[in-house]
């Protein structure tokens, strides 16, 4: 097939023949990167030609003499030259000078780029300066607020922390909802559950990903654009491309930045005496008399002698301070960048910080004139010297069960015991996660014959991350230096893909490309762990110990998907553009009777503003329509779910003596992808030469098959299953406007905002009903009609004033004390209803201001510990917000009477999973504000600088919310389903991540200055 | 020009290449594939000794506890999801019963894989070996769905057409969920089992399941479904190739018991198939009860008669106190094996059989008074040669519940007397103060079985 092609395409270039003299050349920019598409002209005939992927032109069959030539190209001012040919052939360079609309900028689009007028699809373009100035987490938070659909939450307080991105809403549920993460071609490592649920966190693999080395970020939203990554493209693709020299000879930036942190909101927990009148006042409701028993062996003299505010001492004001050093050379063969970066992110919680070291070579080289060599290599370390918090220690314990009344330490020196201290694990445990990574990337471009451009690119993915802790003696209760133990997760992820792309043009106004290819992934994960006792600390610190320790080894997985895919592209006149994508998907998680998935996608686009009748408009500068079908696809499903296994050979298990083997998890021969049905409208619009412009998308997204891993009906015999049941809609519209409202000499002010509202629905779980597949202890659940991640609670209605007793909603709206869990209705969802940003961007004279605003509508919160922080005395603290409660009859009141006993409100235990915790989750908030001075040129050059800036960031300075608890924009860890497969953990992040809290810590409030030179 | 075009078939030779699909062929590692598993005949007995394995940890105290729960010869328990099973209001999040159902159905799935595995025929397997596995499987299925539908359904009897919804058949190993079946469909398909199994067992199975075991187990669900023709019938078959135990605990030596017809067999204490019985009740000394305690009723019920020397199996705590509690001393081991079916049974069903039907009058005073004779170690309390109908059910029933007590038979027993007795539901039979037909002696499903077409139970509503 692919020969037959091959001769196919060779019979095409046969038909070129060559007449009498020609004249031939280059179109380049004024970075010297070709101009892609050009035409060139012979004024007063009709004789031209257009440039191709490396801006080559020929026009042949020119007789001896005068001619003037005519280039223009869309995005450049058109030029002219003059020649004059003799019996030589004539070799031109021209140079276009760029005409600067923005909507001629080029946008990767995967396996290629496009200029923006010429996409079909949905695709959000976020330039590296608009993330490099952010101090995030981690890179991919930056993008909050820039692109219209893109839904950032970014992730609570612990350095390093994931934030959950979702592209148009979400369209799985048991699959990762992430989006495919594809940086410089390479679909990375992006496993987030490598190192489980550890600390109230889930490690974030993209950390360590320096968001100083990206050039821009593209996504790609609908099918048009994102089918050409077939089966992991129905999330949503996020391109990452990495900076590479772009201008002639070297150049030098440094940067240096240094700040604080501190919580966007600090908890207000009740003090000791507090407390402890609480406590009594429960003691008194629940019938008894005298003083209340007091937890963890504390006598009453004691507790009133005793105030520790936990949450002083689990927090700190973070310091931040970072370094990063470019060096690029660009020349005509040869261009290279290259970056080093350090980054020392402390957080405010006491212990936590995450050092990120980074250095990357980005190089071309033209070897020669059809063969040019690109290499990317980068390598980082991210070290995160961990913390508990929220359910697991830390702060979380602060605002849970360590009560005011425990000292840190006894009377004797000696750490308190009794109930939880956090102070005596942070000072008794060490912990540091410590993730390298290199990303490589090898690739050759070949242009063989005129048009034809053959791009191979290999690449090695790999990842090490390594999980070290250590718990002294005090810990242990052991009498020897203390325990360390280490955990061991080595991926490494293979790919290449090889790209023919074909660039034709047919009497100057037919424009064809055509690109097919084949790419091939493989990824292998190795997992291993040791541990011993004795040892003075981590293992990091005390290497030798881990020559004597025993390695052992856990499951490792593997994973690998081969692919074929192609676009083909026409393009007439640069009015009307078509594209057809189709790609070709195996991998080695589909079920048996599943192997190849067929993603097709068809789009097209009107350049409405180059018809005669709106050309030379003064006010409409430029409009185009376009629509797209297309079909995407998700598979990013554990590696092992289509796979039955059986207990292990060595089960030890025997009956009557007899040994035993048995089915431990069922096989799905049929397992496969899901599969979304996109379409797309989408409206772009620019005035007065681009200065406004608008941006309009209506879509809908019809996912089926969707994968879920089934809690099965006991029946069966087995728990669980992995399988494609269910549907899922996600319908919606987005709106971007851009507008450089004033351009003055000394004073510009640009505005950019973005609105996007989607509306999410689960359309089928087939024969399944809600608790087939849960969030878990997050209390959402899977229900037909309600969007994903919706809370399935029991309707809290009010304190029955005359008893303080909590009064409950049964099914059918009616009043009840009774609190049953047939009584659960669908109450609220995690899902906003609109998300957006607002930006404004001011420059005066030498000064320059960035304020973003970030909102999120219309989602609720789900408080979930405050089921244990409010009015029900158990052994955990509780906030302020208890004070209003019932105390005696005739009281309305927020909270119930207090008690100790959970019988009292007719609970079957201590959780309560009611609306009463359910909250508006509505947002509004200043994330960035950046303040900068560019020191004059003359000044600068004084200190042998090109150009010096200092700037003073801030993010998180204050938000408009009626939450009531501590932070509305919430990310909490994923927890495992108990399975222990990344299904499980996904289910917890698609349904319960965003807008649940259980002890999060809150986002920081940070500070920074910054200074940044070019040499 | 020509270099470049070598250039592009090498190209294309790699596209060509990579197509290989064995790139595509990646297993997990560490795990076992059914392929690594199950490859010899060994395999598939190593199956079938798994069902076994299965279902003795079920029946290793916890079905019986759950049947007693729902029964009279229990106290309140302390704390826990077994509180509503003593309550008879289980919902559809109770860990502990959605548990045990879901672990009868595992042994039910395992039994149909197996059965499915030797019929493919992908694995050799001799003649004589698979018509006995299948067997087994046959007797081990029909066991988990007896035990499902005693406990998750209203017994046979309840309509009298059985049309009432008994609980799910599963026939194979298909991860589809069903709809429930019909009691009358569900006990058919256990006969169905048991009558397959007891034609191919084999007469004699080391420690596992035999002919008679099969023919046993009928006789138990015929009992059951107050069919005492076919109990009978079967009864009279088995009854003679075994003869009377004397030992009064028949936990002690149900491994070895002459009585012994099926029982789940314990090597150790780490191999312990009575672990629910010694977990739940066993007294550690004499001052602190066992985690669950007998009621009062069937404390005075089994010690009102001092000779009977099954009431030294009998204790009392904080006696003459407001906290005075009972418990048993049978399970006062450290591992015991697990009578399942044993000679005793056959007895005191075939004495209720005889004299229901009105046949055979003096076999069924005989087999009561086997039992009376061994309790008292004499004949004085043995009942009149020519007792009447009602004496001898009435004494065979009371002897049940003396002879077998804590083995869940008592609360089935009763369920079974209602359907037979009170099938109005008038109130003349009734289960610890509630109507033996009352919603809530039905446990309910757990939350996971629910689809469109599953019909949960009525929750409740027992007084």
């Amino acid at each position: 097939m692919k020969i037959k092609l091959l001769f196919l395409l060779l019979l095409v270039f046969g038909l070129q023949s060559a007449f009498s003299q020609t004249i031939r050349g280059t179109v380049i920019d004024s970075k010297k990167e070709p101009v892609i598409g050009a035409t060139v002209k012979i004024d007063g005939s009709n004789k031209g030609a257009a440039t191709d992927a490396l801006g080559f032109f020929e026009i042949k069959g020119l007789q001896p003499g005068y001619y003037k030539l005519r280039i223009s190209s869309v995005g450049f001012t058109s030029s002219s030259k003059e020649v004059t040919l003799g019996n030589d052939n004539i070799v031109l360079e021209v140079v276009l000078k760029e005409d600067r609309k923005q909507m001629d900028e080029l946008v990767v689009v995967g396996y290629g780029v496009q200029r923006k007028r010429d996409l079909t699809g949905a695709v959000s373009k976020i330039g590296g300066k608009e993330l490099n100035d952010l101090p995030v987490p981690s890179f991919e938070a930056a993008m909050q607020g820039k692109a219209a659909g893109v839904q950032v939450t970014v992730g609570s307080g612990l350095a390093g922390s994931a934030s959950v991105v979702r592209v148009r809403g979400i369209s799985s549920i048991s699959a990762s909802g992430d989006p495919l993460y594809v940086i410089d071609g390479i679909p990375v490592t992006q496993d987030l559950f490598m190192n489980g649920n550890a600390g109230g966190m889930n490690n974030n693999p993209l950390s360590s990903i320096n968001p100083d080395d990206i050039e821009s970020i593209e996504v790609l939203k609908d099918a048009a654009a994102n089918a050409i990554y077939g089966s992991r493209g129905a999330n949503g693709v996020i391109l990452i491309t990495t900076k590479r020299a772009q201008t002639k000879g070297w150049k030098f930036t440094a940067s240096a930045k240094v700040g604080v942190s501190n919580p966007t909101a600090i908890p207000k927990m009740l003090n000791a005496q507090q407390w402890m009148q609480l406590n009594q006042e429960a003691w008194e409701n629940d019938g008894n008399a005298g003083r209340a028993p007091l937890p963890g062996g504390i006598t009453y003299e004691q507790a009133l002698a005793t105030n520790t505010n936990w949450v002083d001492q689990t927090i700190q004001t973070g310091l931040k301070h970072g370094y990063t050093l470019t060096a690029a050379k660009g020349g005509e063969k040869f261009n290279t960048q290259m970056n080093f970066s350090y980054d020392d992110n402390g957080s405010y919680l006491k212990g936590n910080n995450f050092v990120r070291t980074t250095a990357r070579v980005n190089s071309d080289y033209q070897l020669t004139k059809w063969l040019k060599l690109g290499v990317n290599t980068s390598l980082s370390s991210g070290v995160n010297n961990r913390v508990n918090a929220a359910w697991s220690g830390g702060l979380g314990f602060a605002m849970s069960e360590a009560l005011p009344i425990y000292p840190i330490k006894n009377a004797d020196g000696t750490w308190f015991r009794g109930g939880k201290n956090p102070v005596r694990d942070m000072e008794n445990m060490k912990w540091r996660t410590a993730e390298t990574r290199a990303l490589n990337g090898v690739s050759l471009d070949i242009t063989p014959v005129k048009g034809l451009i053959v791009r191979g690119q290999a690449s090695y993915d790999y990842m090490n991350l390594v999980d070290d802790q250590w718990s002294s003696p005090e810990i242990t209760n052991q009498n020897d230096a203390g325990n360390a133990n280490r955990n061991m997760s080595f991926v490494k992820n293979f790919n290449y893909y090889v790209t023919a792309t074909y660039m034709k043009s047919f009497k100057e106004n037919h424009h064809f490309q055509m690109m097919v290819g084949n790419e091939f992934q493989r990824a292998n994960t190795i997992r291993r762990r040791t541990f011993a006792s004795n040892v003075p600390g981590l293992y990091s610190s005390n290497p030798s110990y881990l020559v004597s320790s025993p390695i052992f080894s856990d499951n490792g997985t593997n994973w690998a998907f081969l692919s074929y895919f192609g676009r083909f592209n026409y393009d007439y006149k640069g009015k009307y553009n078509v594209q057809a994508v189709y790609r070709m998907d195996a991998s080695s998680r589909f079920g048996e009777n599943y192997r190849w998935a067929n993603f097709p996608s068809l789009s097209g686009a009107w350049i409405i503003s180059e018809e005669d009748f709106l050309k030379d408009n003064q006010t409409i500068s430029f409009l185009k329509i376009r629509a797209g079908w297309g079909m995407s696809g998700n598979a990013a499903i554990p590696d092992d779910a289509r796979f039955g296994t059986f207990s292990p050979g060595s089960n030890n298990i025997a009956y009557n003596g007899q040994p035993t083997t048995y089915p431990i998890k069922l096989p799905n021969k049929d397992l496969r992808w899901e599969t979304s049905n996109n379409y797309d409208i989408g409206f772009e619009m620019g005035f007065f030469k681009d200065r406004i412009s608008f941006e309009l998308d209506l879509y809908e997204k019809v996912t089926k098959d969707v994968l879920m891993e089934i809690a099965l009906p006991p029946s069966i015999g087995m728990s669980s299953l992995w399988t494609n049941v269910g549907g899922i809609s996600n319908r919606g519209i987005e709106f971007g406007f851009k507008s450089k409202n004033i351009v003055a000499k000394n004073f510009q002010w640009s505005t950019n905002f973005n609105v996007a509202r989607n509306y999410n629905e689960i359309t089928s779980i087939g024969v399944y009903t809600e608790d087939a597949v849960s969030g878990g202890t997050n209390d959402t659940r899977v229900i037909v009609g309600q969007p994903v991640g919706s809370n399935y609670l029991i309707r809290w209605s009010h304190v029955d004033p005359a008893t303080g007793k909590p009064v409950y909603l049964d099914i059918n709206g009616n009043e009840t004390f009774v609190y049953n869990n047939k009584n659960r209705v669908a109450a609220g969802k995690i899902l906003p209803d609109a998300i957006g940003g607002l930006t404004n961007t001011f420059r005066y004279k030498n000064w320059d201001m960035s304020v973003l605003v970030v909102f999120s509508l219309g989602s609720q919160i789900y408080e979930s510990s405050q089921k244990r922080q409010a009015s029900l005395i158990t052994n955990w603290n509780m906030d302020e917000r208890v004070f209003d409660r019932w105390r005696q009859p005739g009281d309305v009141a927020k909270f119930p009477r207090l008690t100790r006993d959970y019988r009292t409100y007719n609970l079957p235990d201590e959780w309560s999973n009611t609306t009463l915790w359910l909250k508006d989750g509505s947002y509004a908030r200043l994330r960035n504000l950046t303040v900068g001075y560019s020191i004059p040129k003359a000044q600068c050059e004084r200190l042998h600088l090109s150009s010096c800036r200092v700037s003073f960031i801030a993010t998180n300075l204050f938000t408009l919310t009626n939450y009531d608890g501590l932070d509305p924009e919430l990310s909490r860890d994923a927890e495992s389903d108990g399975s222990g497969s990344a299904g499980g953990y996904n289910t917890s992040r698609n349904m319960g991540s965003q807008n649940i809290t259980y002890l999060t810590p809150p986002q920081e409030k940070s500070f920074l200055f910054q200074v940044n030179l070019e040499f | 020009m020509n270099k470049q075009i070598k250039y592009i078939f090498i190209f294309f030779a790699f596209l060509s290449i990579v197509s290989c699909r064995k790139w595509l062929d990646v297993k997990p590692e560490g795990v076992q594939l059914e392929e690594d598993a199950i490859k010899s005949q060994a395999d598939l007995q190593a199956v079938l000794n798994s069902i076994y394995d299965n279902l003795a940890n079920q029946y290793n105290g916890r079905v019986q506890l759950f049947n007693e729960l729902l029964g009279d010869n229990m106290e309140k328990p302390q704390a826990g999801f077994t509180v509503p099973i003593y309550l008879r209001t289980t919902n559809f999040f109770n860990s502990d019963v959605g548990g045990l159902y879901s672990e009868l159905y595992r042994a039910a799935f395992r039994t149909n894989y197996l059965m499915e595995k030797i019929n493919s025929n992908t694995i050799t397997v001799d003649a004589a070996a698979a018509k006995r596995m299948i067997a087994e499987a046959k007797f081990l299925r029909a066991m988990a769905h007896f035990e499902l539908v005693k406990l998750w359904a209203q017994p046979a009897g309840f309509t009298a057409d059985n049309s009432h919804l008994g609980v799910v058949i599963r026939t194979s190993s298909a991860a589809e969920p069903m709809p429930r079946s019909t009691v009358a469909q569900v006990y058919a398909f256990i006969l169905n089992d048991l009558s397959s199994a007891a034609a191919d067992l084999p007469a004699s199975n080391n420690d596992f399941a035999s002919q008679n075991a099969a023919k046993a187990l009928m006789a138990k669900v015929y009992f059951q479904m107050n069919n005492f023709t076919k109990t009978k019938e079967l009864c009279d078959e088995l009854i003679p190739q075994y003869t009377m135990d004397t030992t009064l605990n028949r936990f002690e030596n149900a491994a070895t018991s002459p009585e012994k017809i099926f029982s789940f067999i314990s090597k150790s204490v780490q191999d312990n198939r009575a672990a629910g019985f010694i977990g739940n009740f066993r007294i550690a000394n004499a001052s602190s009860p066992s985690v669950y305690r007998l009621s009062k009723e069937l404390y005075l019920a089994a010690t009102a008669d001092a000779n009977d020397k099954r009431t030294s199996f009998y204790a009392v705590f904080n006696a003459g106190t407001s906290a005075e509690t009972y418990g048993i001393t049978k399970f006062n081991f450290d591992f015991l094996s697990m009578p399942f079916l044993y000679l005793s049974q056959l007895k005191l069903m075939r004495a209720e059989a005889n004299a229901q039907l009105g046949l055979n009058m003096d076999v069924a005073v005989a087999d009561v008074n086997d039992i009376l004779t061994r309790a008292y170690g004499n004949n004085t309390m043995n009942i009149s040669s020519s007792a009447g109908k009602e004496i001898i059910i009435a004494e065979a029933r009371k002897q049940r519940r003396l002879e077998f007590p804590l083995e869940g038979e008592r609360v089935q027993d009763l369920k079974r007397i209602g359907a037979l007795e009170d099938q109005t539901g008038s109130g003349l039979v009734k289960i610890r103060g509630s109507k033996w037909n009352c919603p809530g002696l039905a446990l309910q499903f757990p939350s996971t079985e629910k689809t469109s077409f599953f019909v949960f139970n009525d929750e409740g509503n027992c007084d």
